[in-house]
């Protein structure tokens, strides 16, 4: 569903992601971890085609999103850690407007459905402004999951969120998964990778330094035996 | 460095020039610079009164809210802290001023001059505390507040009444004055300002502009007084409330944390509601349909939800005092409403494009989210800029044909027929010089997005000021490059069907010829934007979020 073959984004003489190869297969959560500065925002961005890669393709659902944006966009969602929402429209008016950009069929029984599974009902004629930033969080999802992508990218889903809140974005991404979508999620939060993700890719310095399930990798690292998610991080990034 | 040196040589061009705009208020005579500043200041306080929206008194900061709300004082400890305080940045503002008008010349008269523009700018800054303070009371306790104010409110219906009946008056003597040159006006005003009724009534604004216009120490000596007295009796109106202010104090001071924190993260400086205001419901979107027509719609909300009653009483004063100015002796109640409707055609045209900025000069903040759309950019470039053209363009479109509706019977003007082909051409040139506009100004900001303020609020500023005054020029420039083309054949097709159906209508013909043009040209840089749009890197564009 998801695949990315040699990514490479230079910024000026700087590396921030190189030569990145891996792909994502309907049902399956792929967590991108690394430490800050490693590239995952970088990445995320370049899949979902907010910036385009120095080399390298991207493709969605079999498009690529270099010699067809349109068509590939029109297949995944980005949901950002920083919810931007437009000041002036309100939720359910980003739901409509979004809903028309993708040409979302059956838009107008999703948005009420959409607006009670992320508990925004209430707030359906609220502008951002009065929403918490967990709502405006919620917002933003609501809007990526309006056309029922194919893939679905996540950069840190759970910022801002109160712990039921956080309860049910983690069912709603597992929930999607099993729906048949490929998800890519980015966090720091490594008791969420573990807990949901089905593989896992480490990133270090623009490099990828490990990809796949847990006892995949540490077939590589028999001295990681045991170890949690959290202690094989530190040690494949030198971080410890 | 090049628009912080433009906006240097506007400063010097406009304020410290020998000769420039500013400096030659100073030819006025006494009693006219006088009147002058009694009117500016009268305006300047009912504009406050009719216009000013905030409910907090002063601007609190969100640190003062915290521990000053918080702390073992009175509710008018607080008010006479905030009052002192407000007062340096005031001083400072006058001391500026002062040095701008005087074009850096010092003197001890300059500086009493300092000292009584100060006591101005304290007179406004506690007038309009006070206003807030009265709105507040008026909005928490609805019926039971106008009791609570009823002597403020007594004495504005007073002062309301007692303006009424003296411009009654005075007004056409004023006006008649003014229709023999404008000395003759200013004498007329200033006997009324200084005998009867309309003395008292300017009492307060004379005495607060008399020590600025001093011109020795001892006219300062004397006026003084009577200013003080002014600004002790504001003082006494705004401590003297008991308004329980902290709440909307605290709603402004989040507001405004908000847009600072906006502007550090590089999202422009937006402009967040009030959590109490409600948006202004509109059909909803339809599902299916185009995504340059959501865009449009999107766009159109926004320009719905934000222009407020102000920007509509600001253009109505605007084109009242052009039309008013421009006005002969014998023009007829018809003719002035319509040269009012077409004055105000003109402003939307011609400075509506630049004044709302409900397209990717707004939008541009929000690249990243646009980027991840399935839409090329060609379809977000027309989009953008598609709602402000329809909605300028409707409104300039109504008001010329509501100014040929209220003159149709008017036996003065040319033939009806004759003026139906001048509407019919000025509707088909209005969308053109909006689109050429709109064009110019979203093609700016797209290939010198650094140079563009990107959000909703203008940058203040010298270097701010330069960047506009250079891409101004520019404007002007491509917007005569675009318009060649079409007056080419404008001319043409007016010289060819000159013969055929007449002067007037061959001008509409080649009007309606020249629009074409405008619109293919406008279709053809809608494609290039487009393509600038796609190939844009928020990383790259200095509008990038972290």
């Amino acid at each position: 569903m998801l695949q990315v073959r040699g990514l490479t984004r230079l910024y000026d003489q700087l590396v921030a992601v190189e030569d990145l190869s891996f792909s994502v297969a309907p049902g399956e959560v792929l967590g991108l971890v690394g430490p800050n500065g490693a590239g995952k925002t970088t990445t995320l961005r370049s899949l979902c085609g907010v910036i385009q890669p120095t080399r390298g393709t991207v493709e969605i659902g079999g498009v690529d999103l270099g010699r067809d944006p349109v068509r590939a966009k029109g297949q995944i969602a980005f949901m950002p850690d920083e919810p931007h929402l437009f000041d002036y429209l309100t939720v359910e008016e980003h739901l409509r407007f979004t809903a028309r950009l993708y040409k979302a069929t059956g838009a107008e029984a999703r948005i009420p459905a959409l607006l009670t599974e992320l508990e925004l009902s209430e707030k359906a004629s609220a502008l951002p402004t009065e929403l918490s930033r967990g709502m405006r969080q919620k917002l933003v999802i609501a809007c990526g999951l309006i056309h029922d992508p194919k893939a679905l990218v996540f950069d840190e889903p759970l910022t801002g969120l109160d712990p039921a809140g956080i309860r049910r974005m983690k069912q709603t991404i597992v929930d999607r998964a099993r729906q048949g979508a490929a998800v890519l999620l980015s966090s720091h939060l490594l008791h969420l990778v573990e807990e949901i993700c089905t593989r896992v890719l480490i990133l270090q310095r623009g490099r990828m330094v490990a990809i796949g399930t847990i006892p995949e990798i540490l077939a590589g690292r028999p001295d990681l035996q045991g170890k949690s998610l959290e202690d094989i991080f530190l040690a494949l990034t030198g971080s410890a | 460095m090049l628009a912080f040196s433009a906006g240097v040589f506007y400063l010097w061009f406009m304020f410290l020039r020998r000769g420039g705009p500013v400096s030659s208020l100073g030819l006025l005579g006494p009693d006219t610079r006088e009147t002058v500043a009694v009117l500016f200041l009268g305006v300047i306080l009912v504009l406050n009164w009719a216009l000013q929206t905030s409910e907090t008194p002063f601007p609190f900061t969100l640190a003062e809210t915290q521990f000053l709300f918080a702390a073992p004082m009175t509710r008018r400890q607080v008010l006479l802290f905030k009052i002192f305080r407000s007062q340096m940045a005031l001083v400072i503002s006058a001391v500026v001023t002062v040095f701008l008008f005087r074009r850096g010349a010092w003197s001890f008269v300059t500086l009493l001059h300092a000292v009584g523009l100060w006591l101005g700018y304290a007179v406004l800054n506690l007038n309009g505390a006070g206003m807030g303070l009265l709105r507040l009371s008026l909005a928490q306790h609805g019926v039971s507040g106008v009791r609570r104010r009823t002597g403020t409110l007594i004495v504005f219906a007073l002062l309301a009444g007692a303006l009424w009946w003296v411009g009654r008056q005075d007004i056409p003597v004023v006006t008649g004055a003014f229709n023999t040159g404008w000395r003759a006006g200013f004498t007329a005003l200033s006997q009324v300002l200084h005998s009867g009724a309309g003395a008292i009534l300017s009492w307060p604004l004379r005495a607060v502009v008399d020590p600025f216009l001093a011109t020795t120490p001892l006219e300062f000596l004397s006026a003084l007084p009577a200013a003080l007295l002014v600004f002790g009796v504001h003082v006494w109106w705004v401590v003297g409330s008991s308004i329980a202010f902290e709440e909307a104090a605290t709603d402004h001071a989040q507001r405004t944390a908000k847009r600072i924190a906006a502007l550090r993260a590089g999202r422009g400086w937006t402009e967040p509601r009030s959590s109490r205001a409600k948006p202004l419901t509109s059909a909803a979107l339809n599902p299916a349909g185009s995504a340059a027509g959501a865009i449009a719609w999107k766009n159109r909300l926004g320009i719905k939800r934000e222009f407020t009653m102000r920007s509509l009483v600001l253009v109505g004063v605007a084109t009242a005092v052009g039309v008013m100015s421009l006005r002969g002796p014998r023009t007829s109640s018809s003719e002035l409403l319509g040269a009012f409707l077409l004055f105000g055609a003109g402003m939307v045209t011609l400075l509506g494009p630049l004044a709302l900025r409900f397209d990717l000069r707004r939008d541009l903040e929000m690249l990243e989210v646009l980027k991840t759309y399935p839409v090329r950019g060609r379809t977000v470039v027309l989009g953008e800029v598609g709602a402000l053209l329809l909605v300028l363009s409707l409104a300039a479109g109504a008001l010329t044909t509501a100014a040929f509706l209220v003159t149709i019977t008017n036996d003065s003007l040319p033939a009806l027929a004759d003026r139906l082909a001048i509407l019919v051409s000025a509707l088909a040139g209005i969308p053109a010089v909006i689109a050429v506009f709109l064009l110019v100004q979203n093609t700016s900001v797209l290939l010198f997005p650094a140079w563009v303020t990107v959000g909703p609020q203008r940058a203040v500023g010298l270097e701010a000021t330069g960047q506009r005054l250079l891409l101004t020029i520019g404007s002007l420039l491509a917007l005569v490059f675009a318009l060649i083309p079409a007056a080419l054949l404008f001319g043409a097709v007016m010289w060819l069907s000159g013969d055929v159906v007449g002067g007037p209508w061959s001008v509409a013909l080649g009007a309606v010829a020249g629009a074409a043009t405008v619109g293919g040209e406008c279709w053809v840089a809608v494609q290039m934007l487009g393509g600038v749009f796609d190939r844009m890197d928020p990383s790259s564009a200095g509008i990038a979020s972290s």
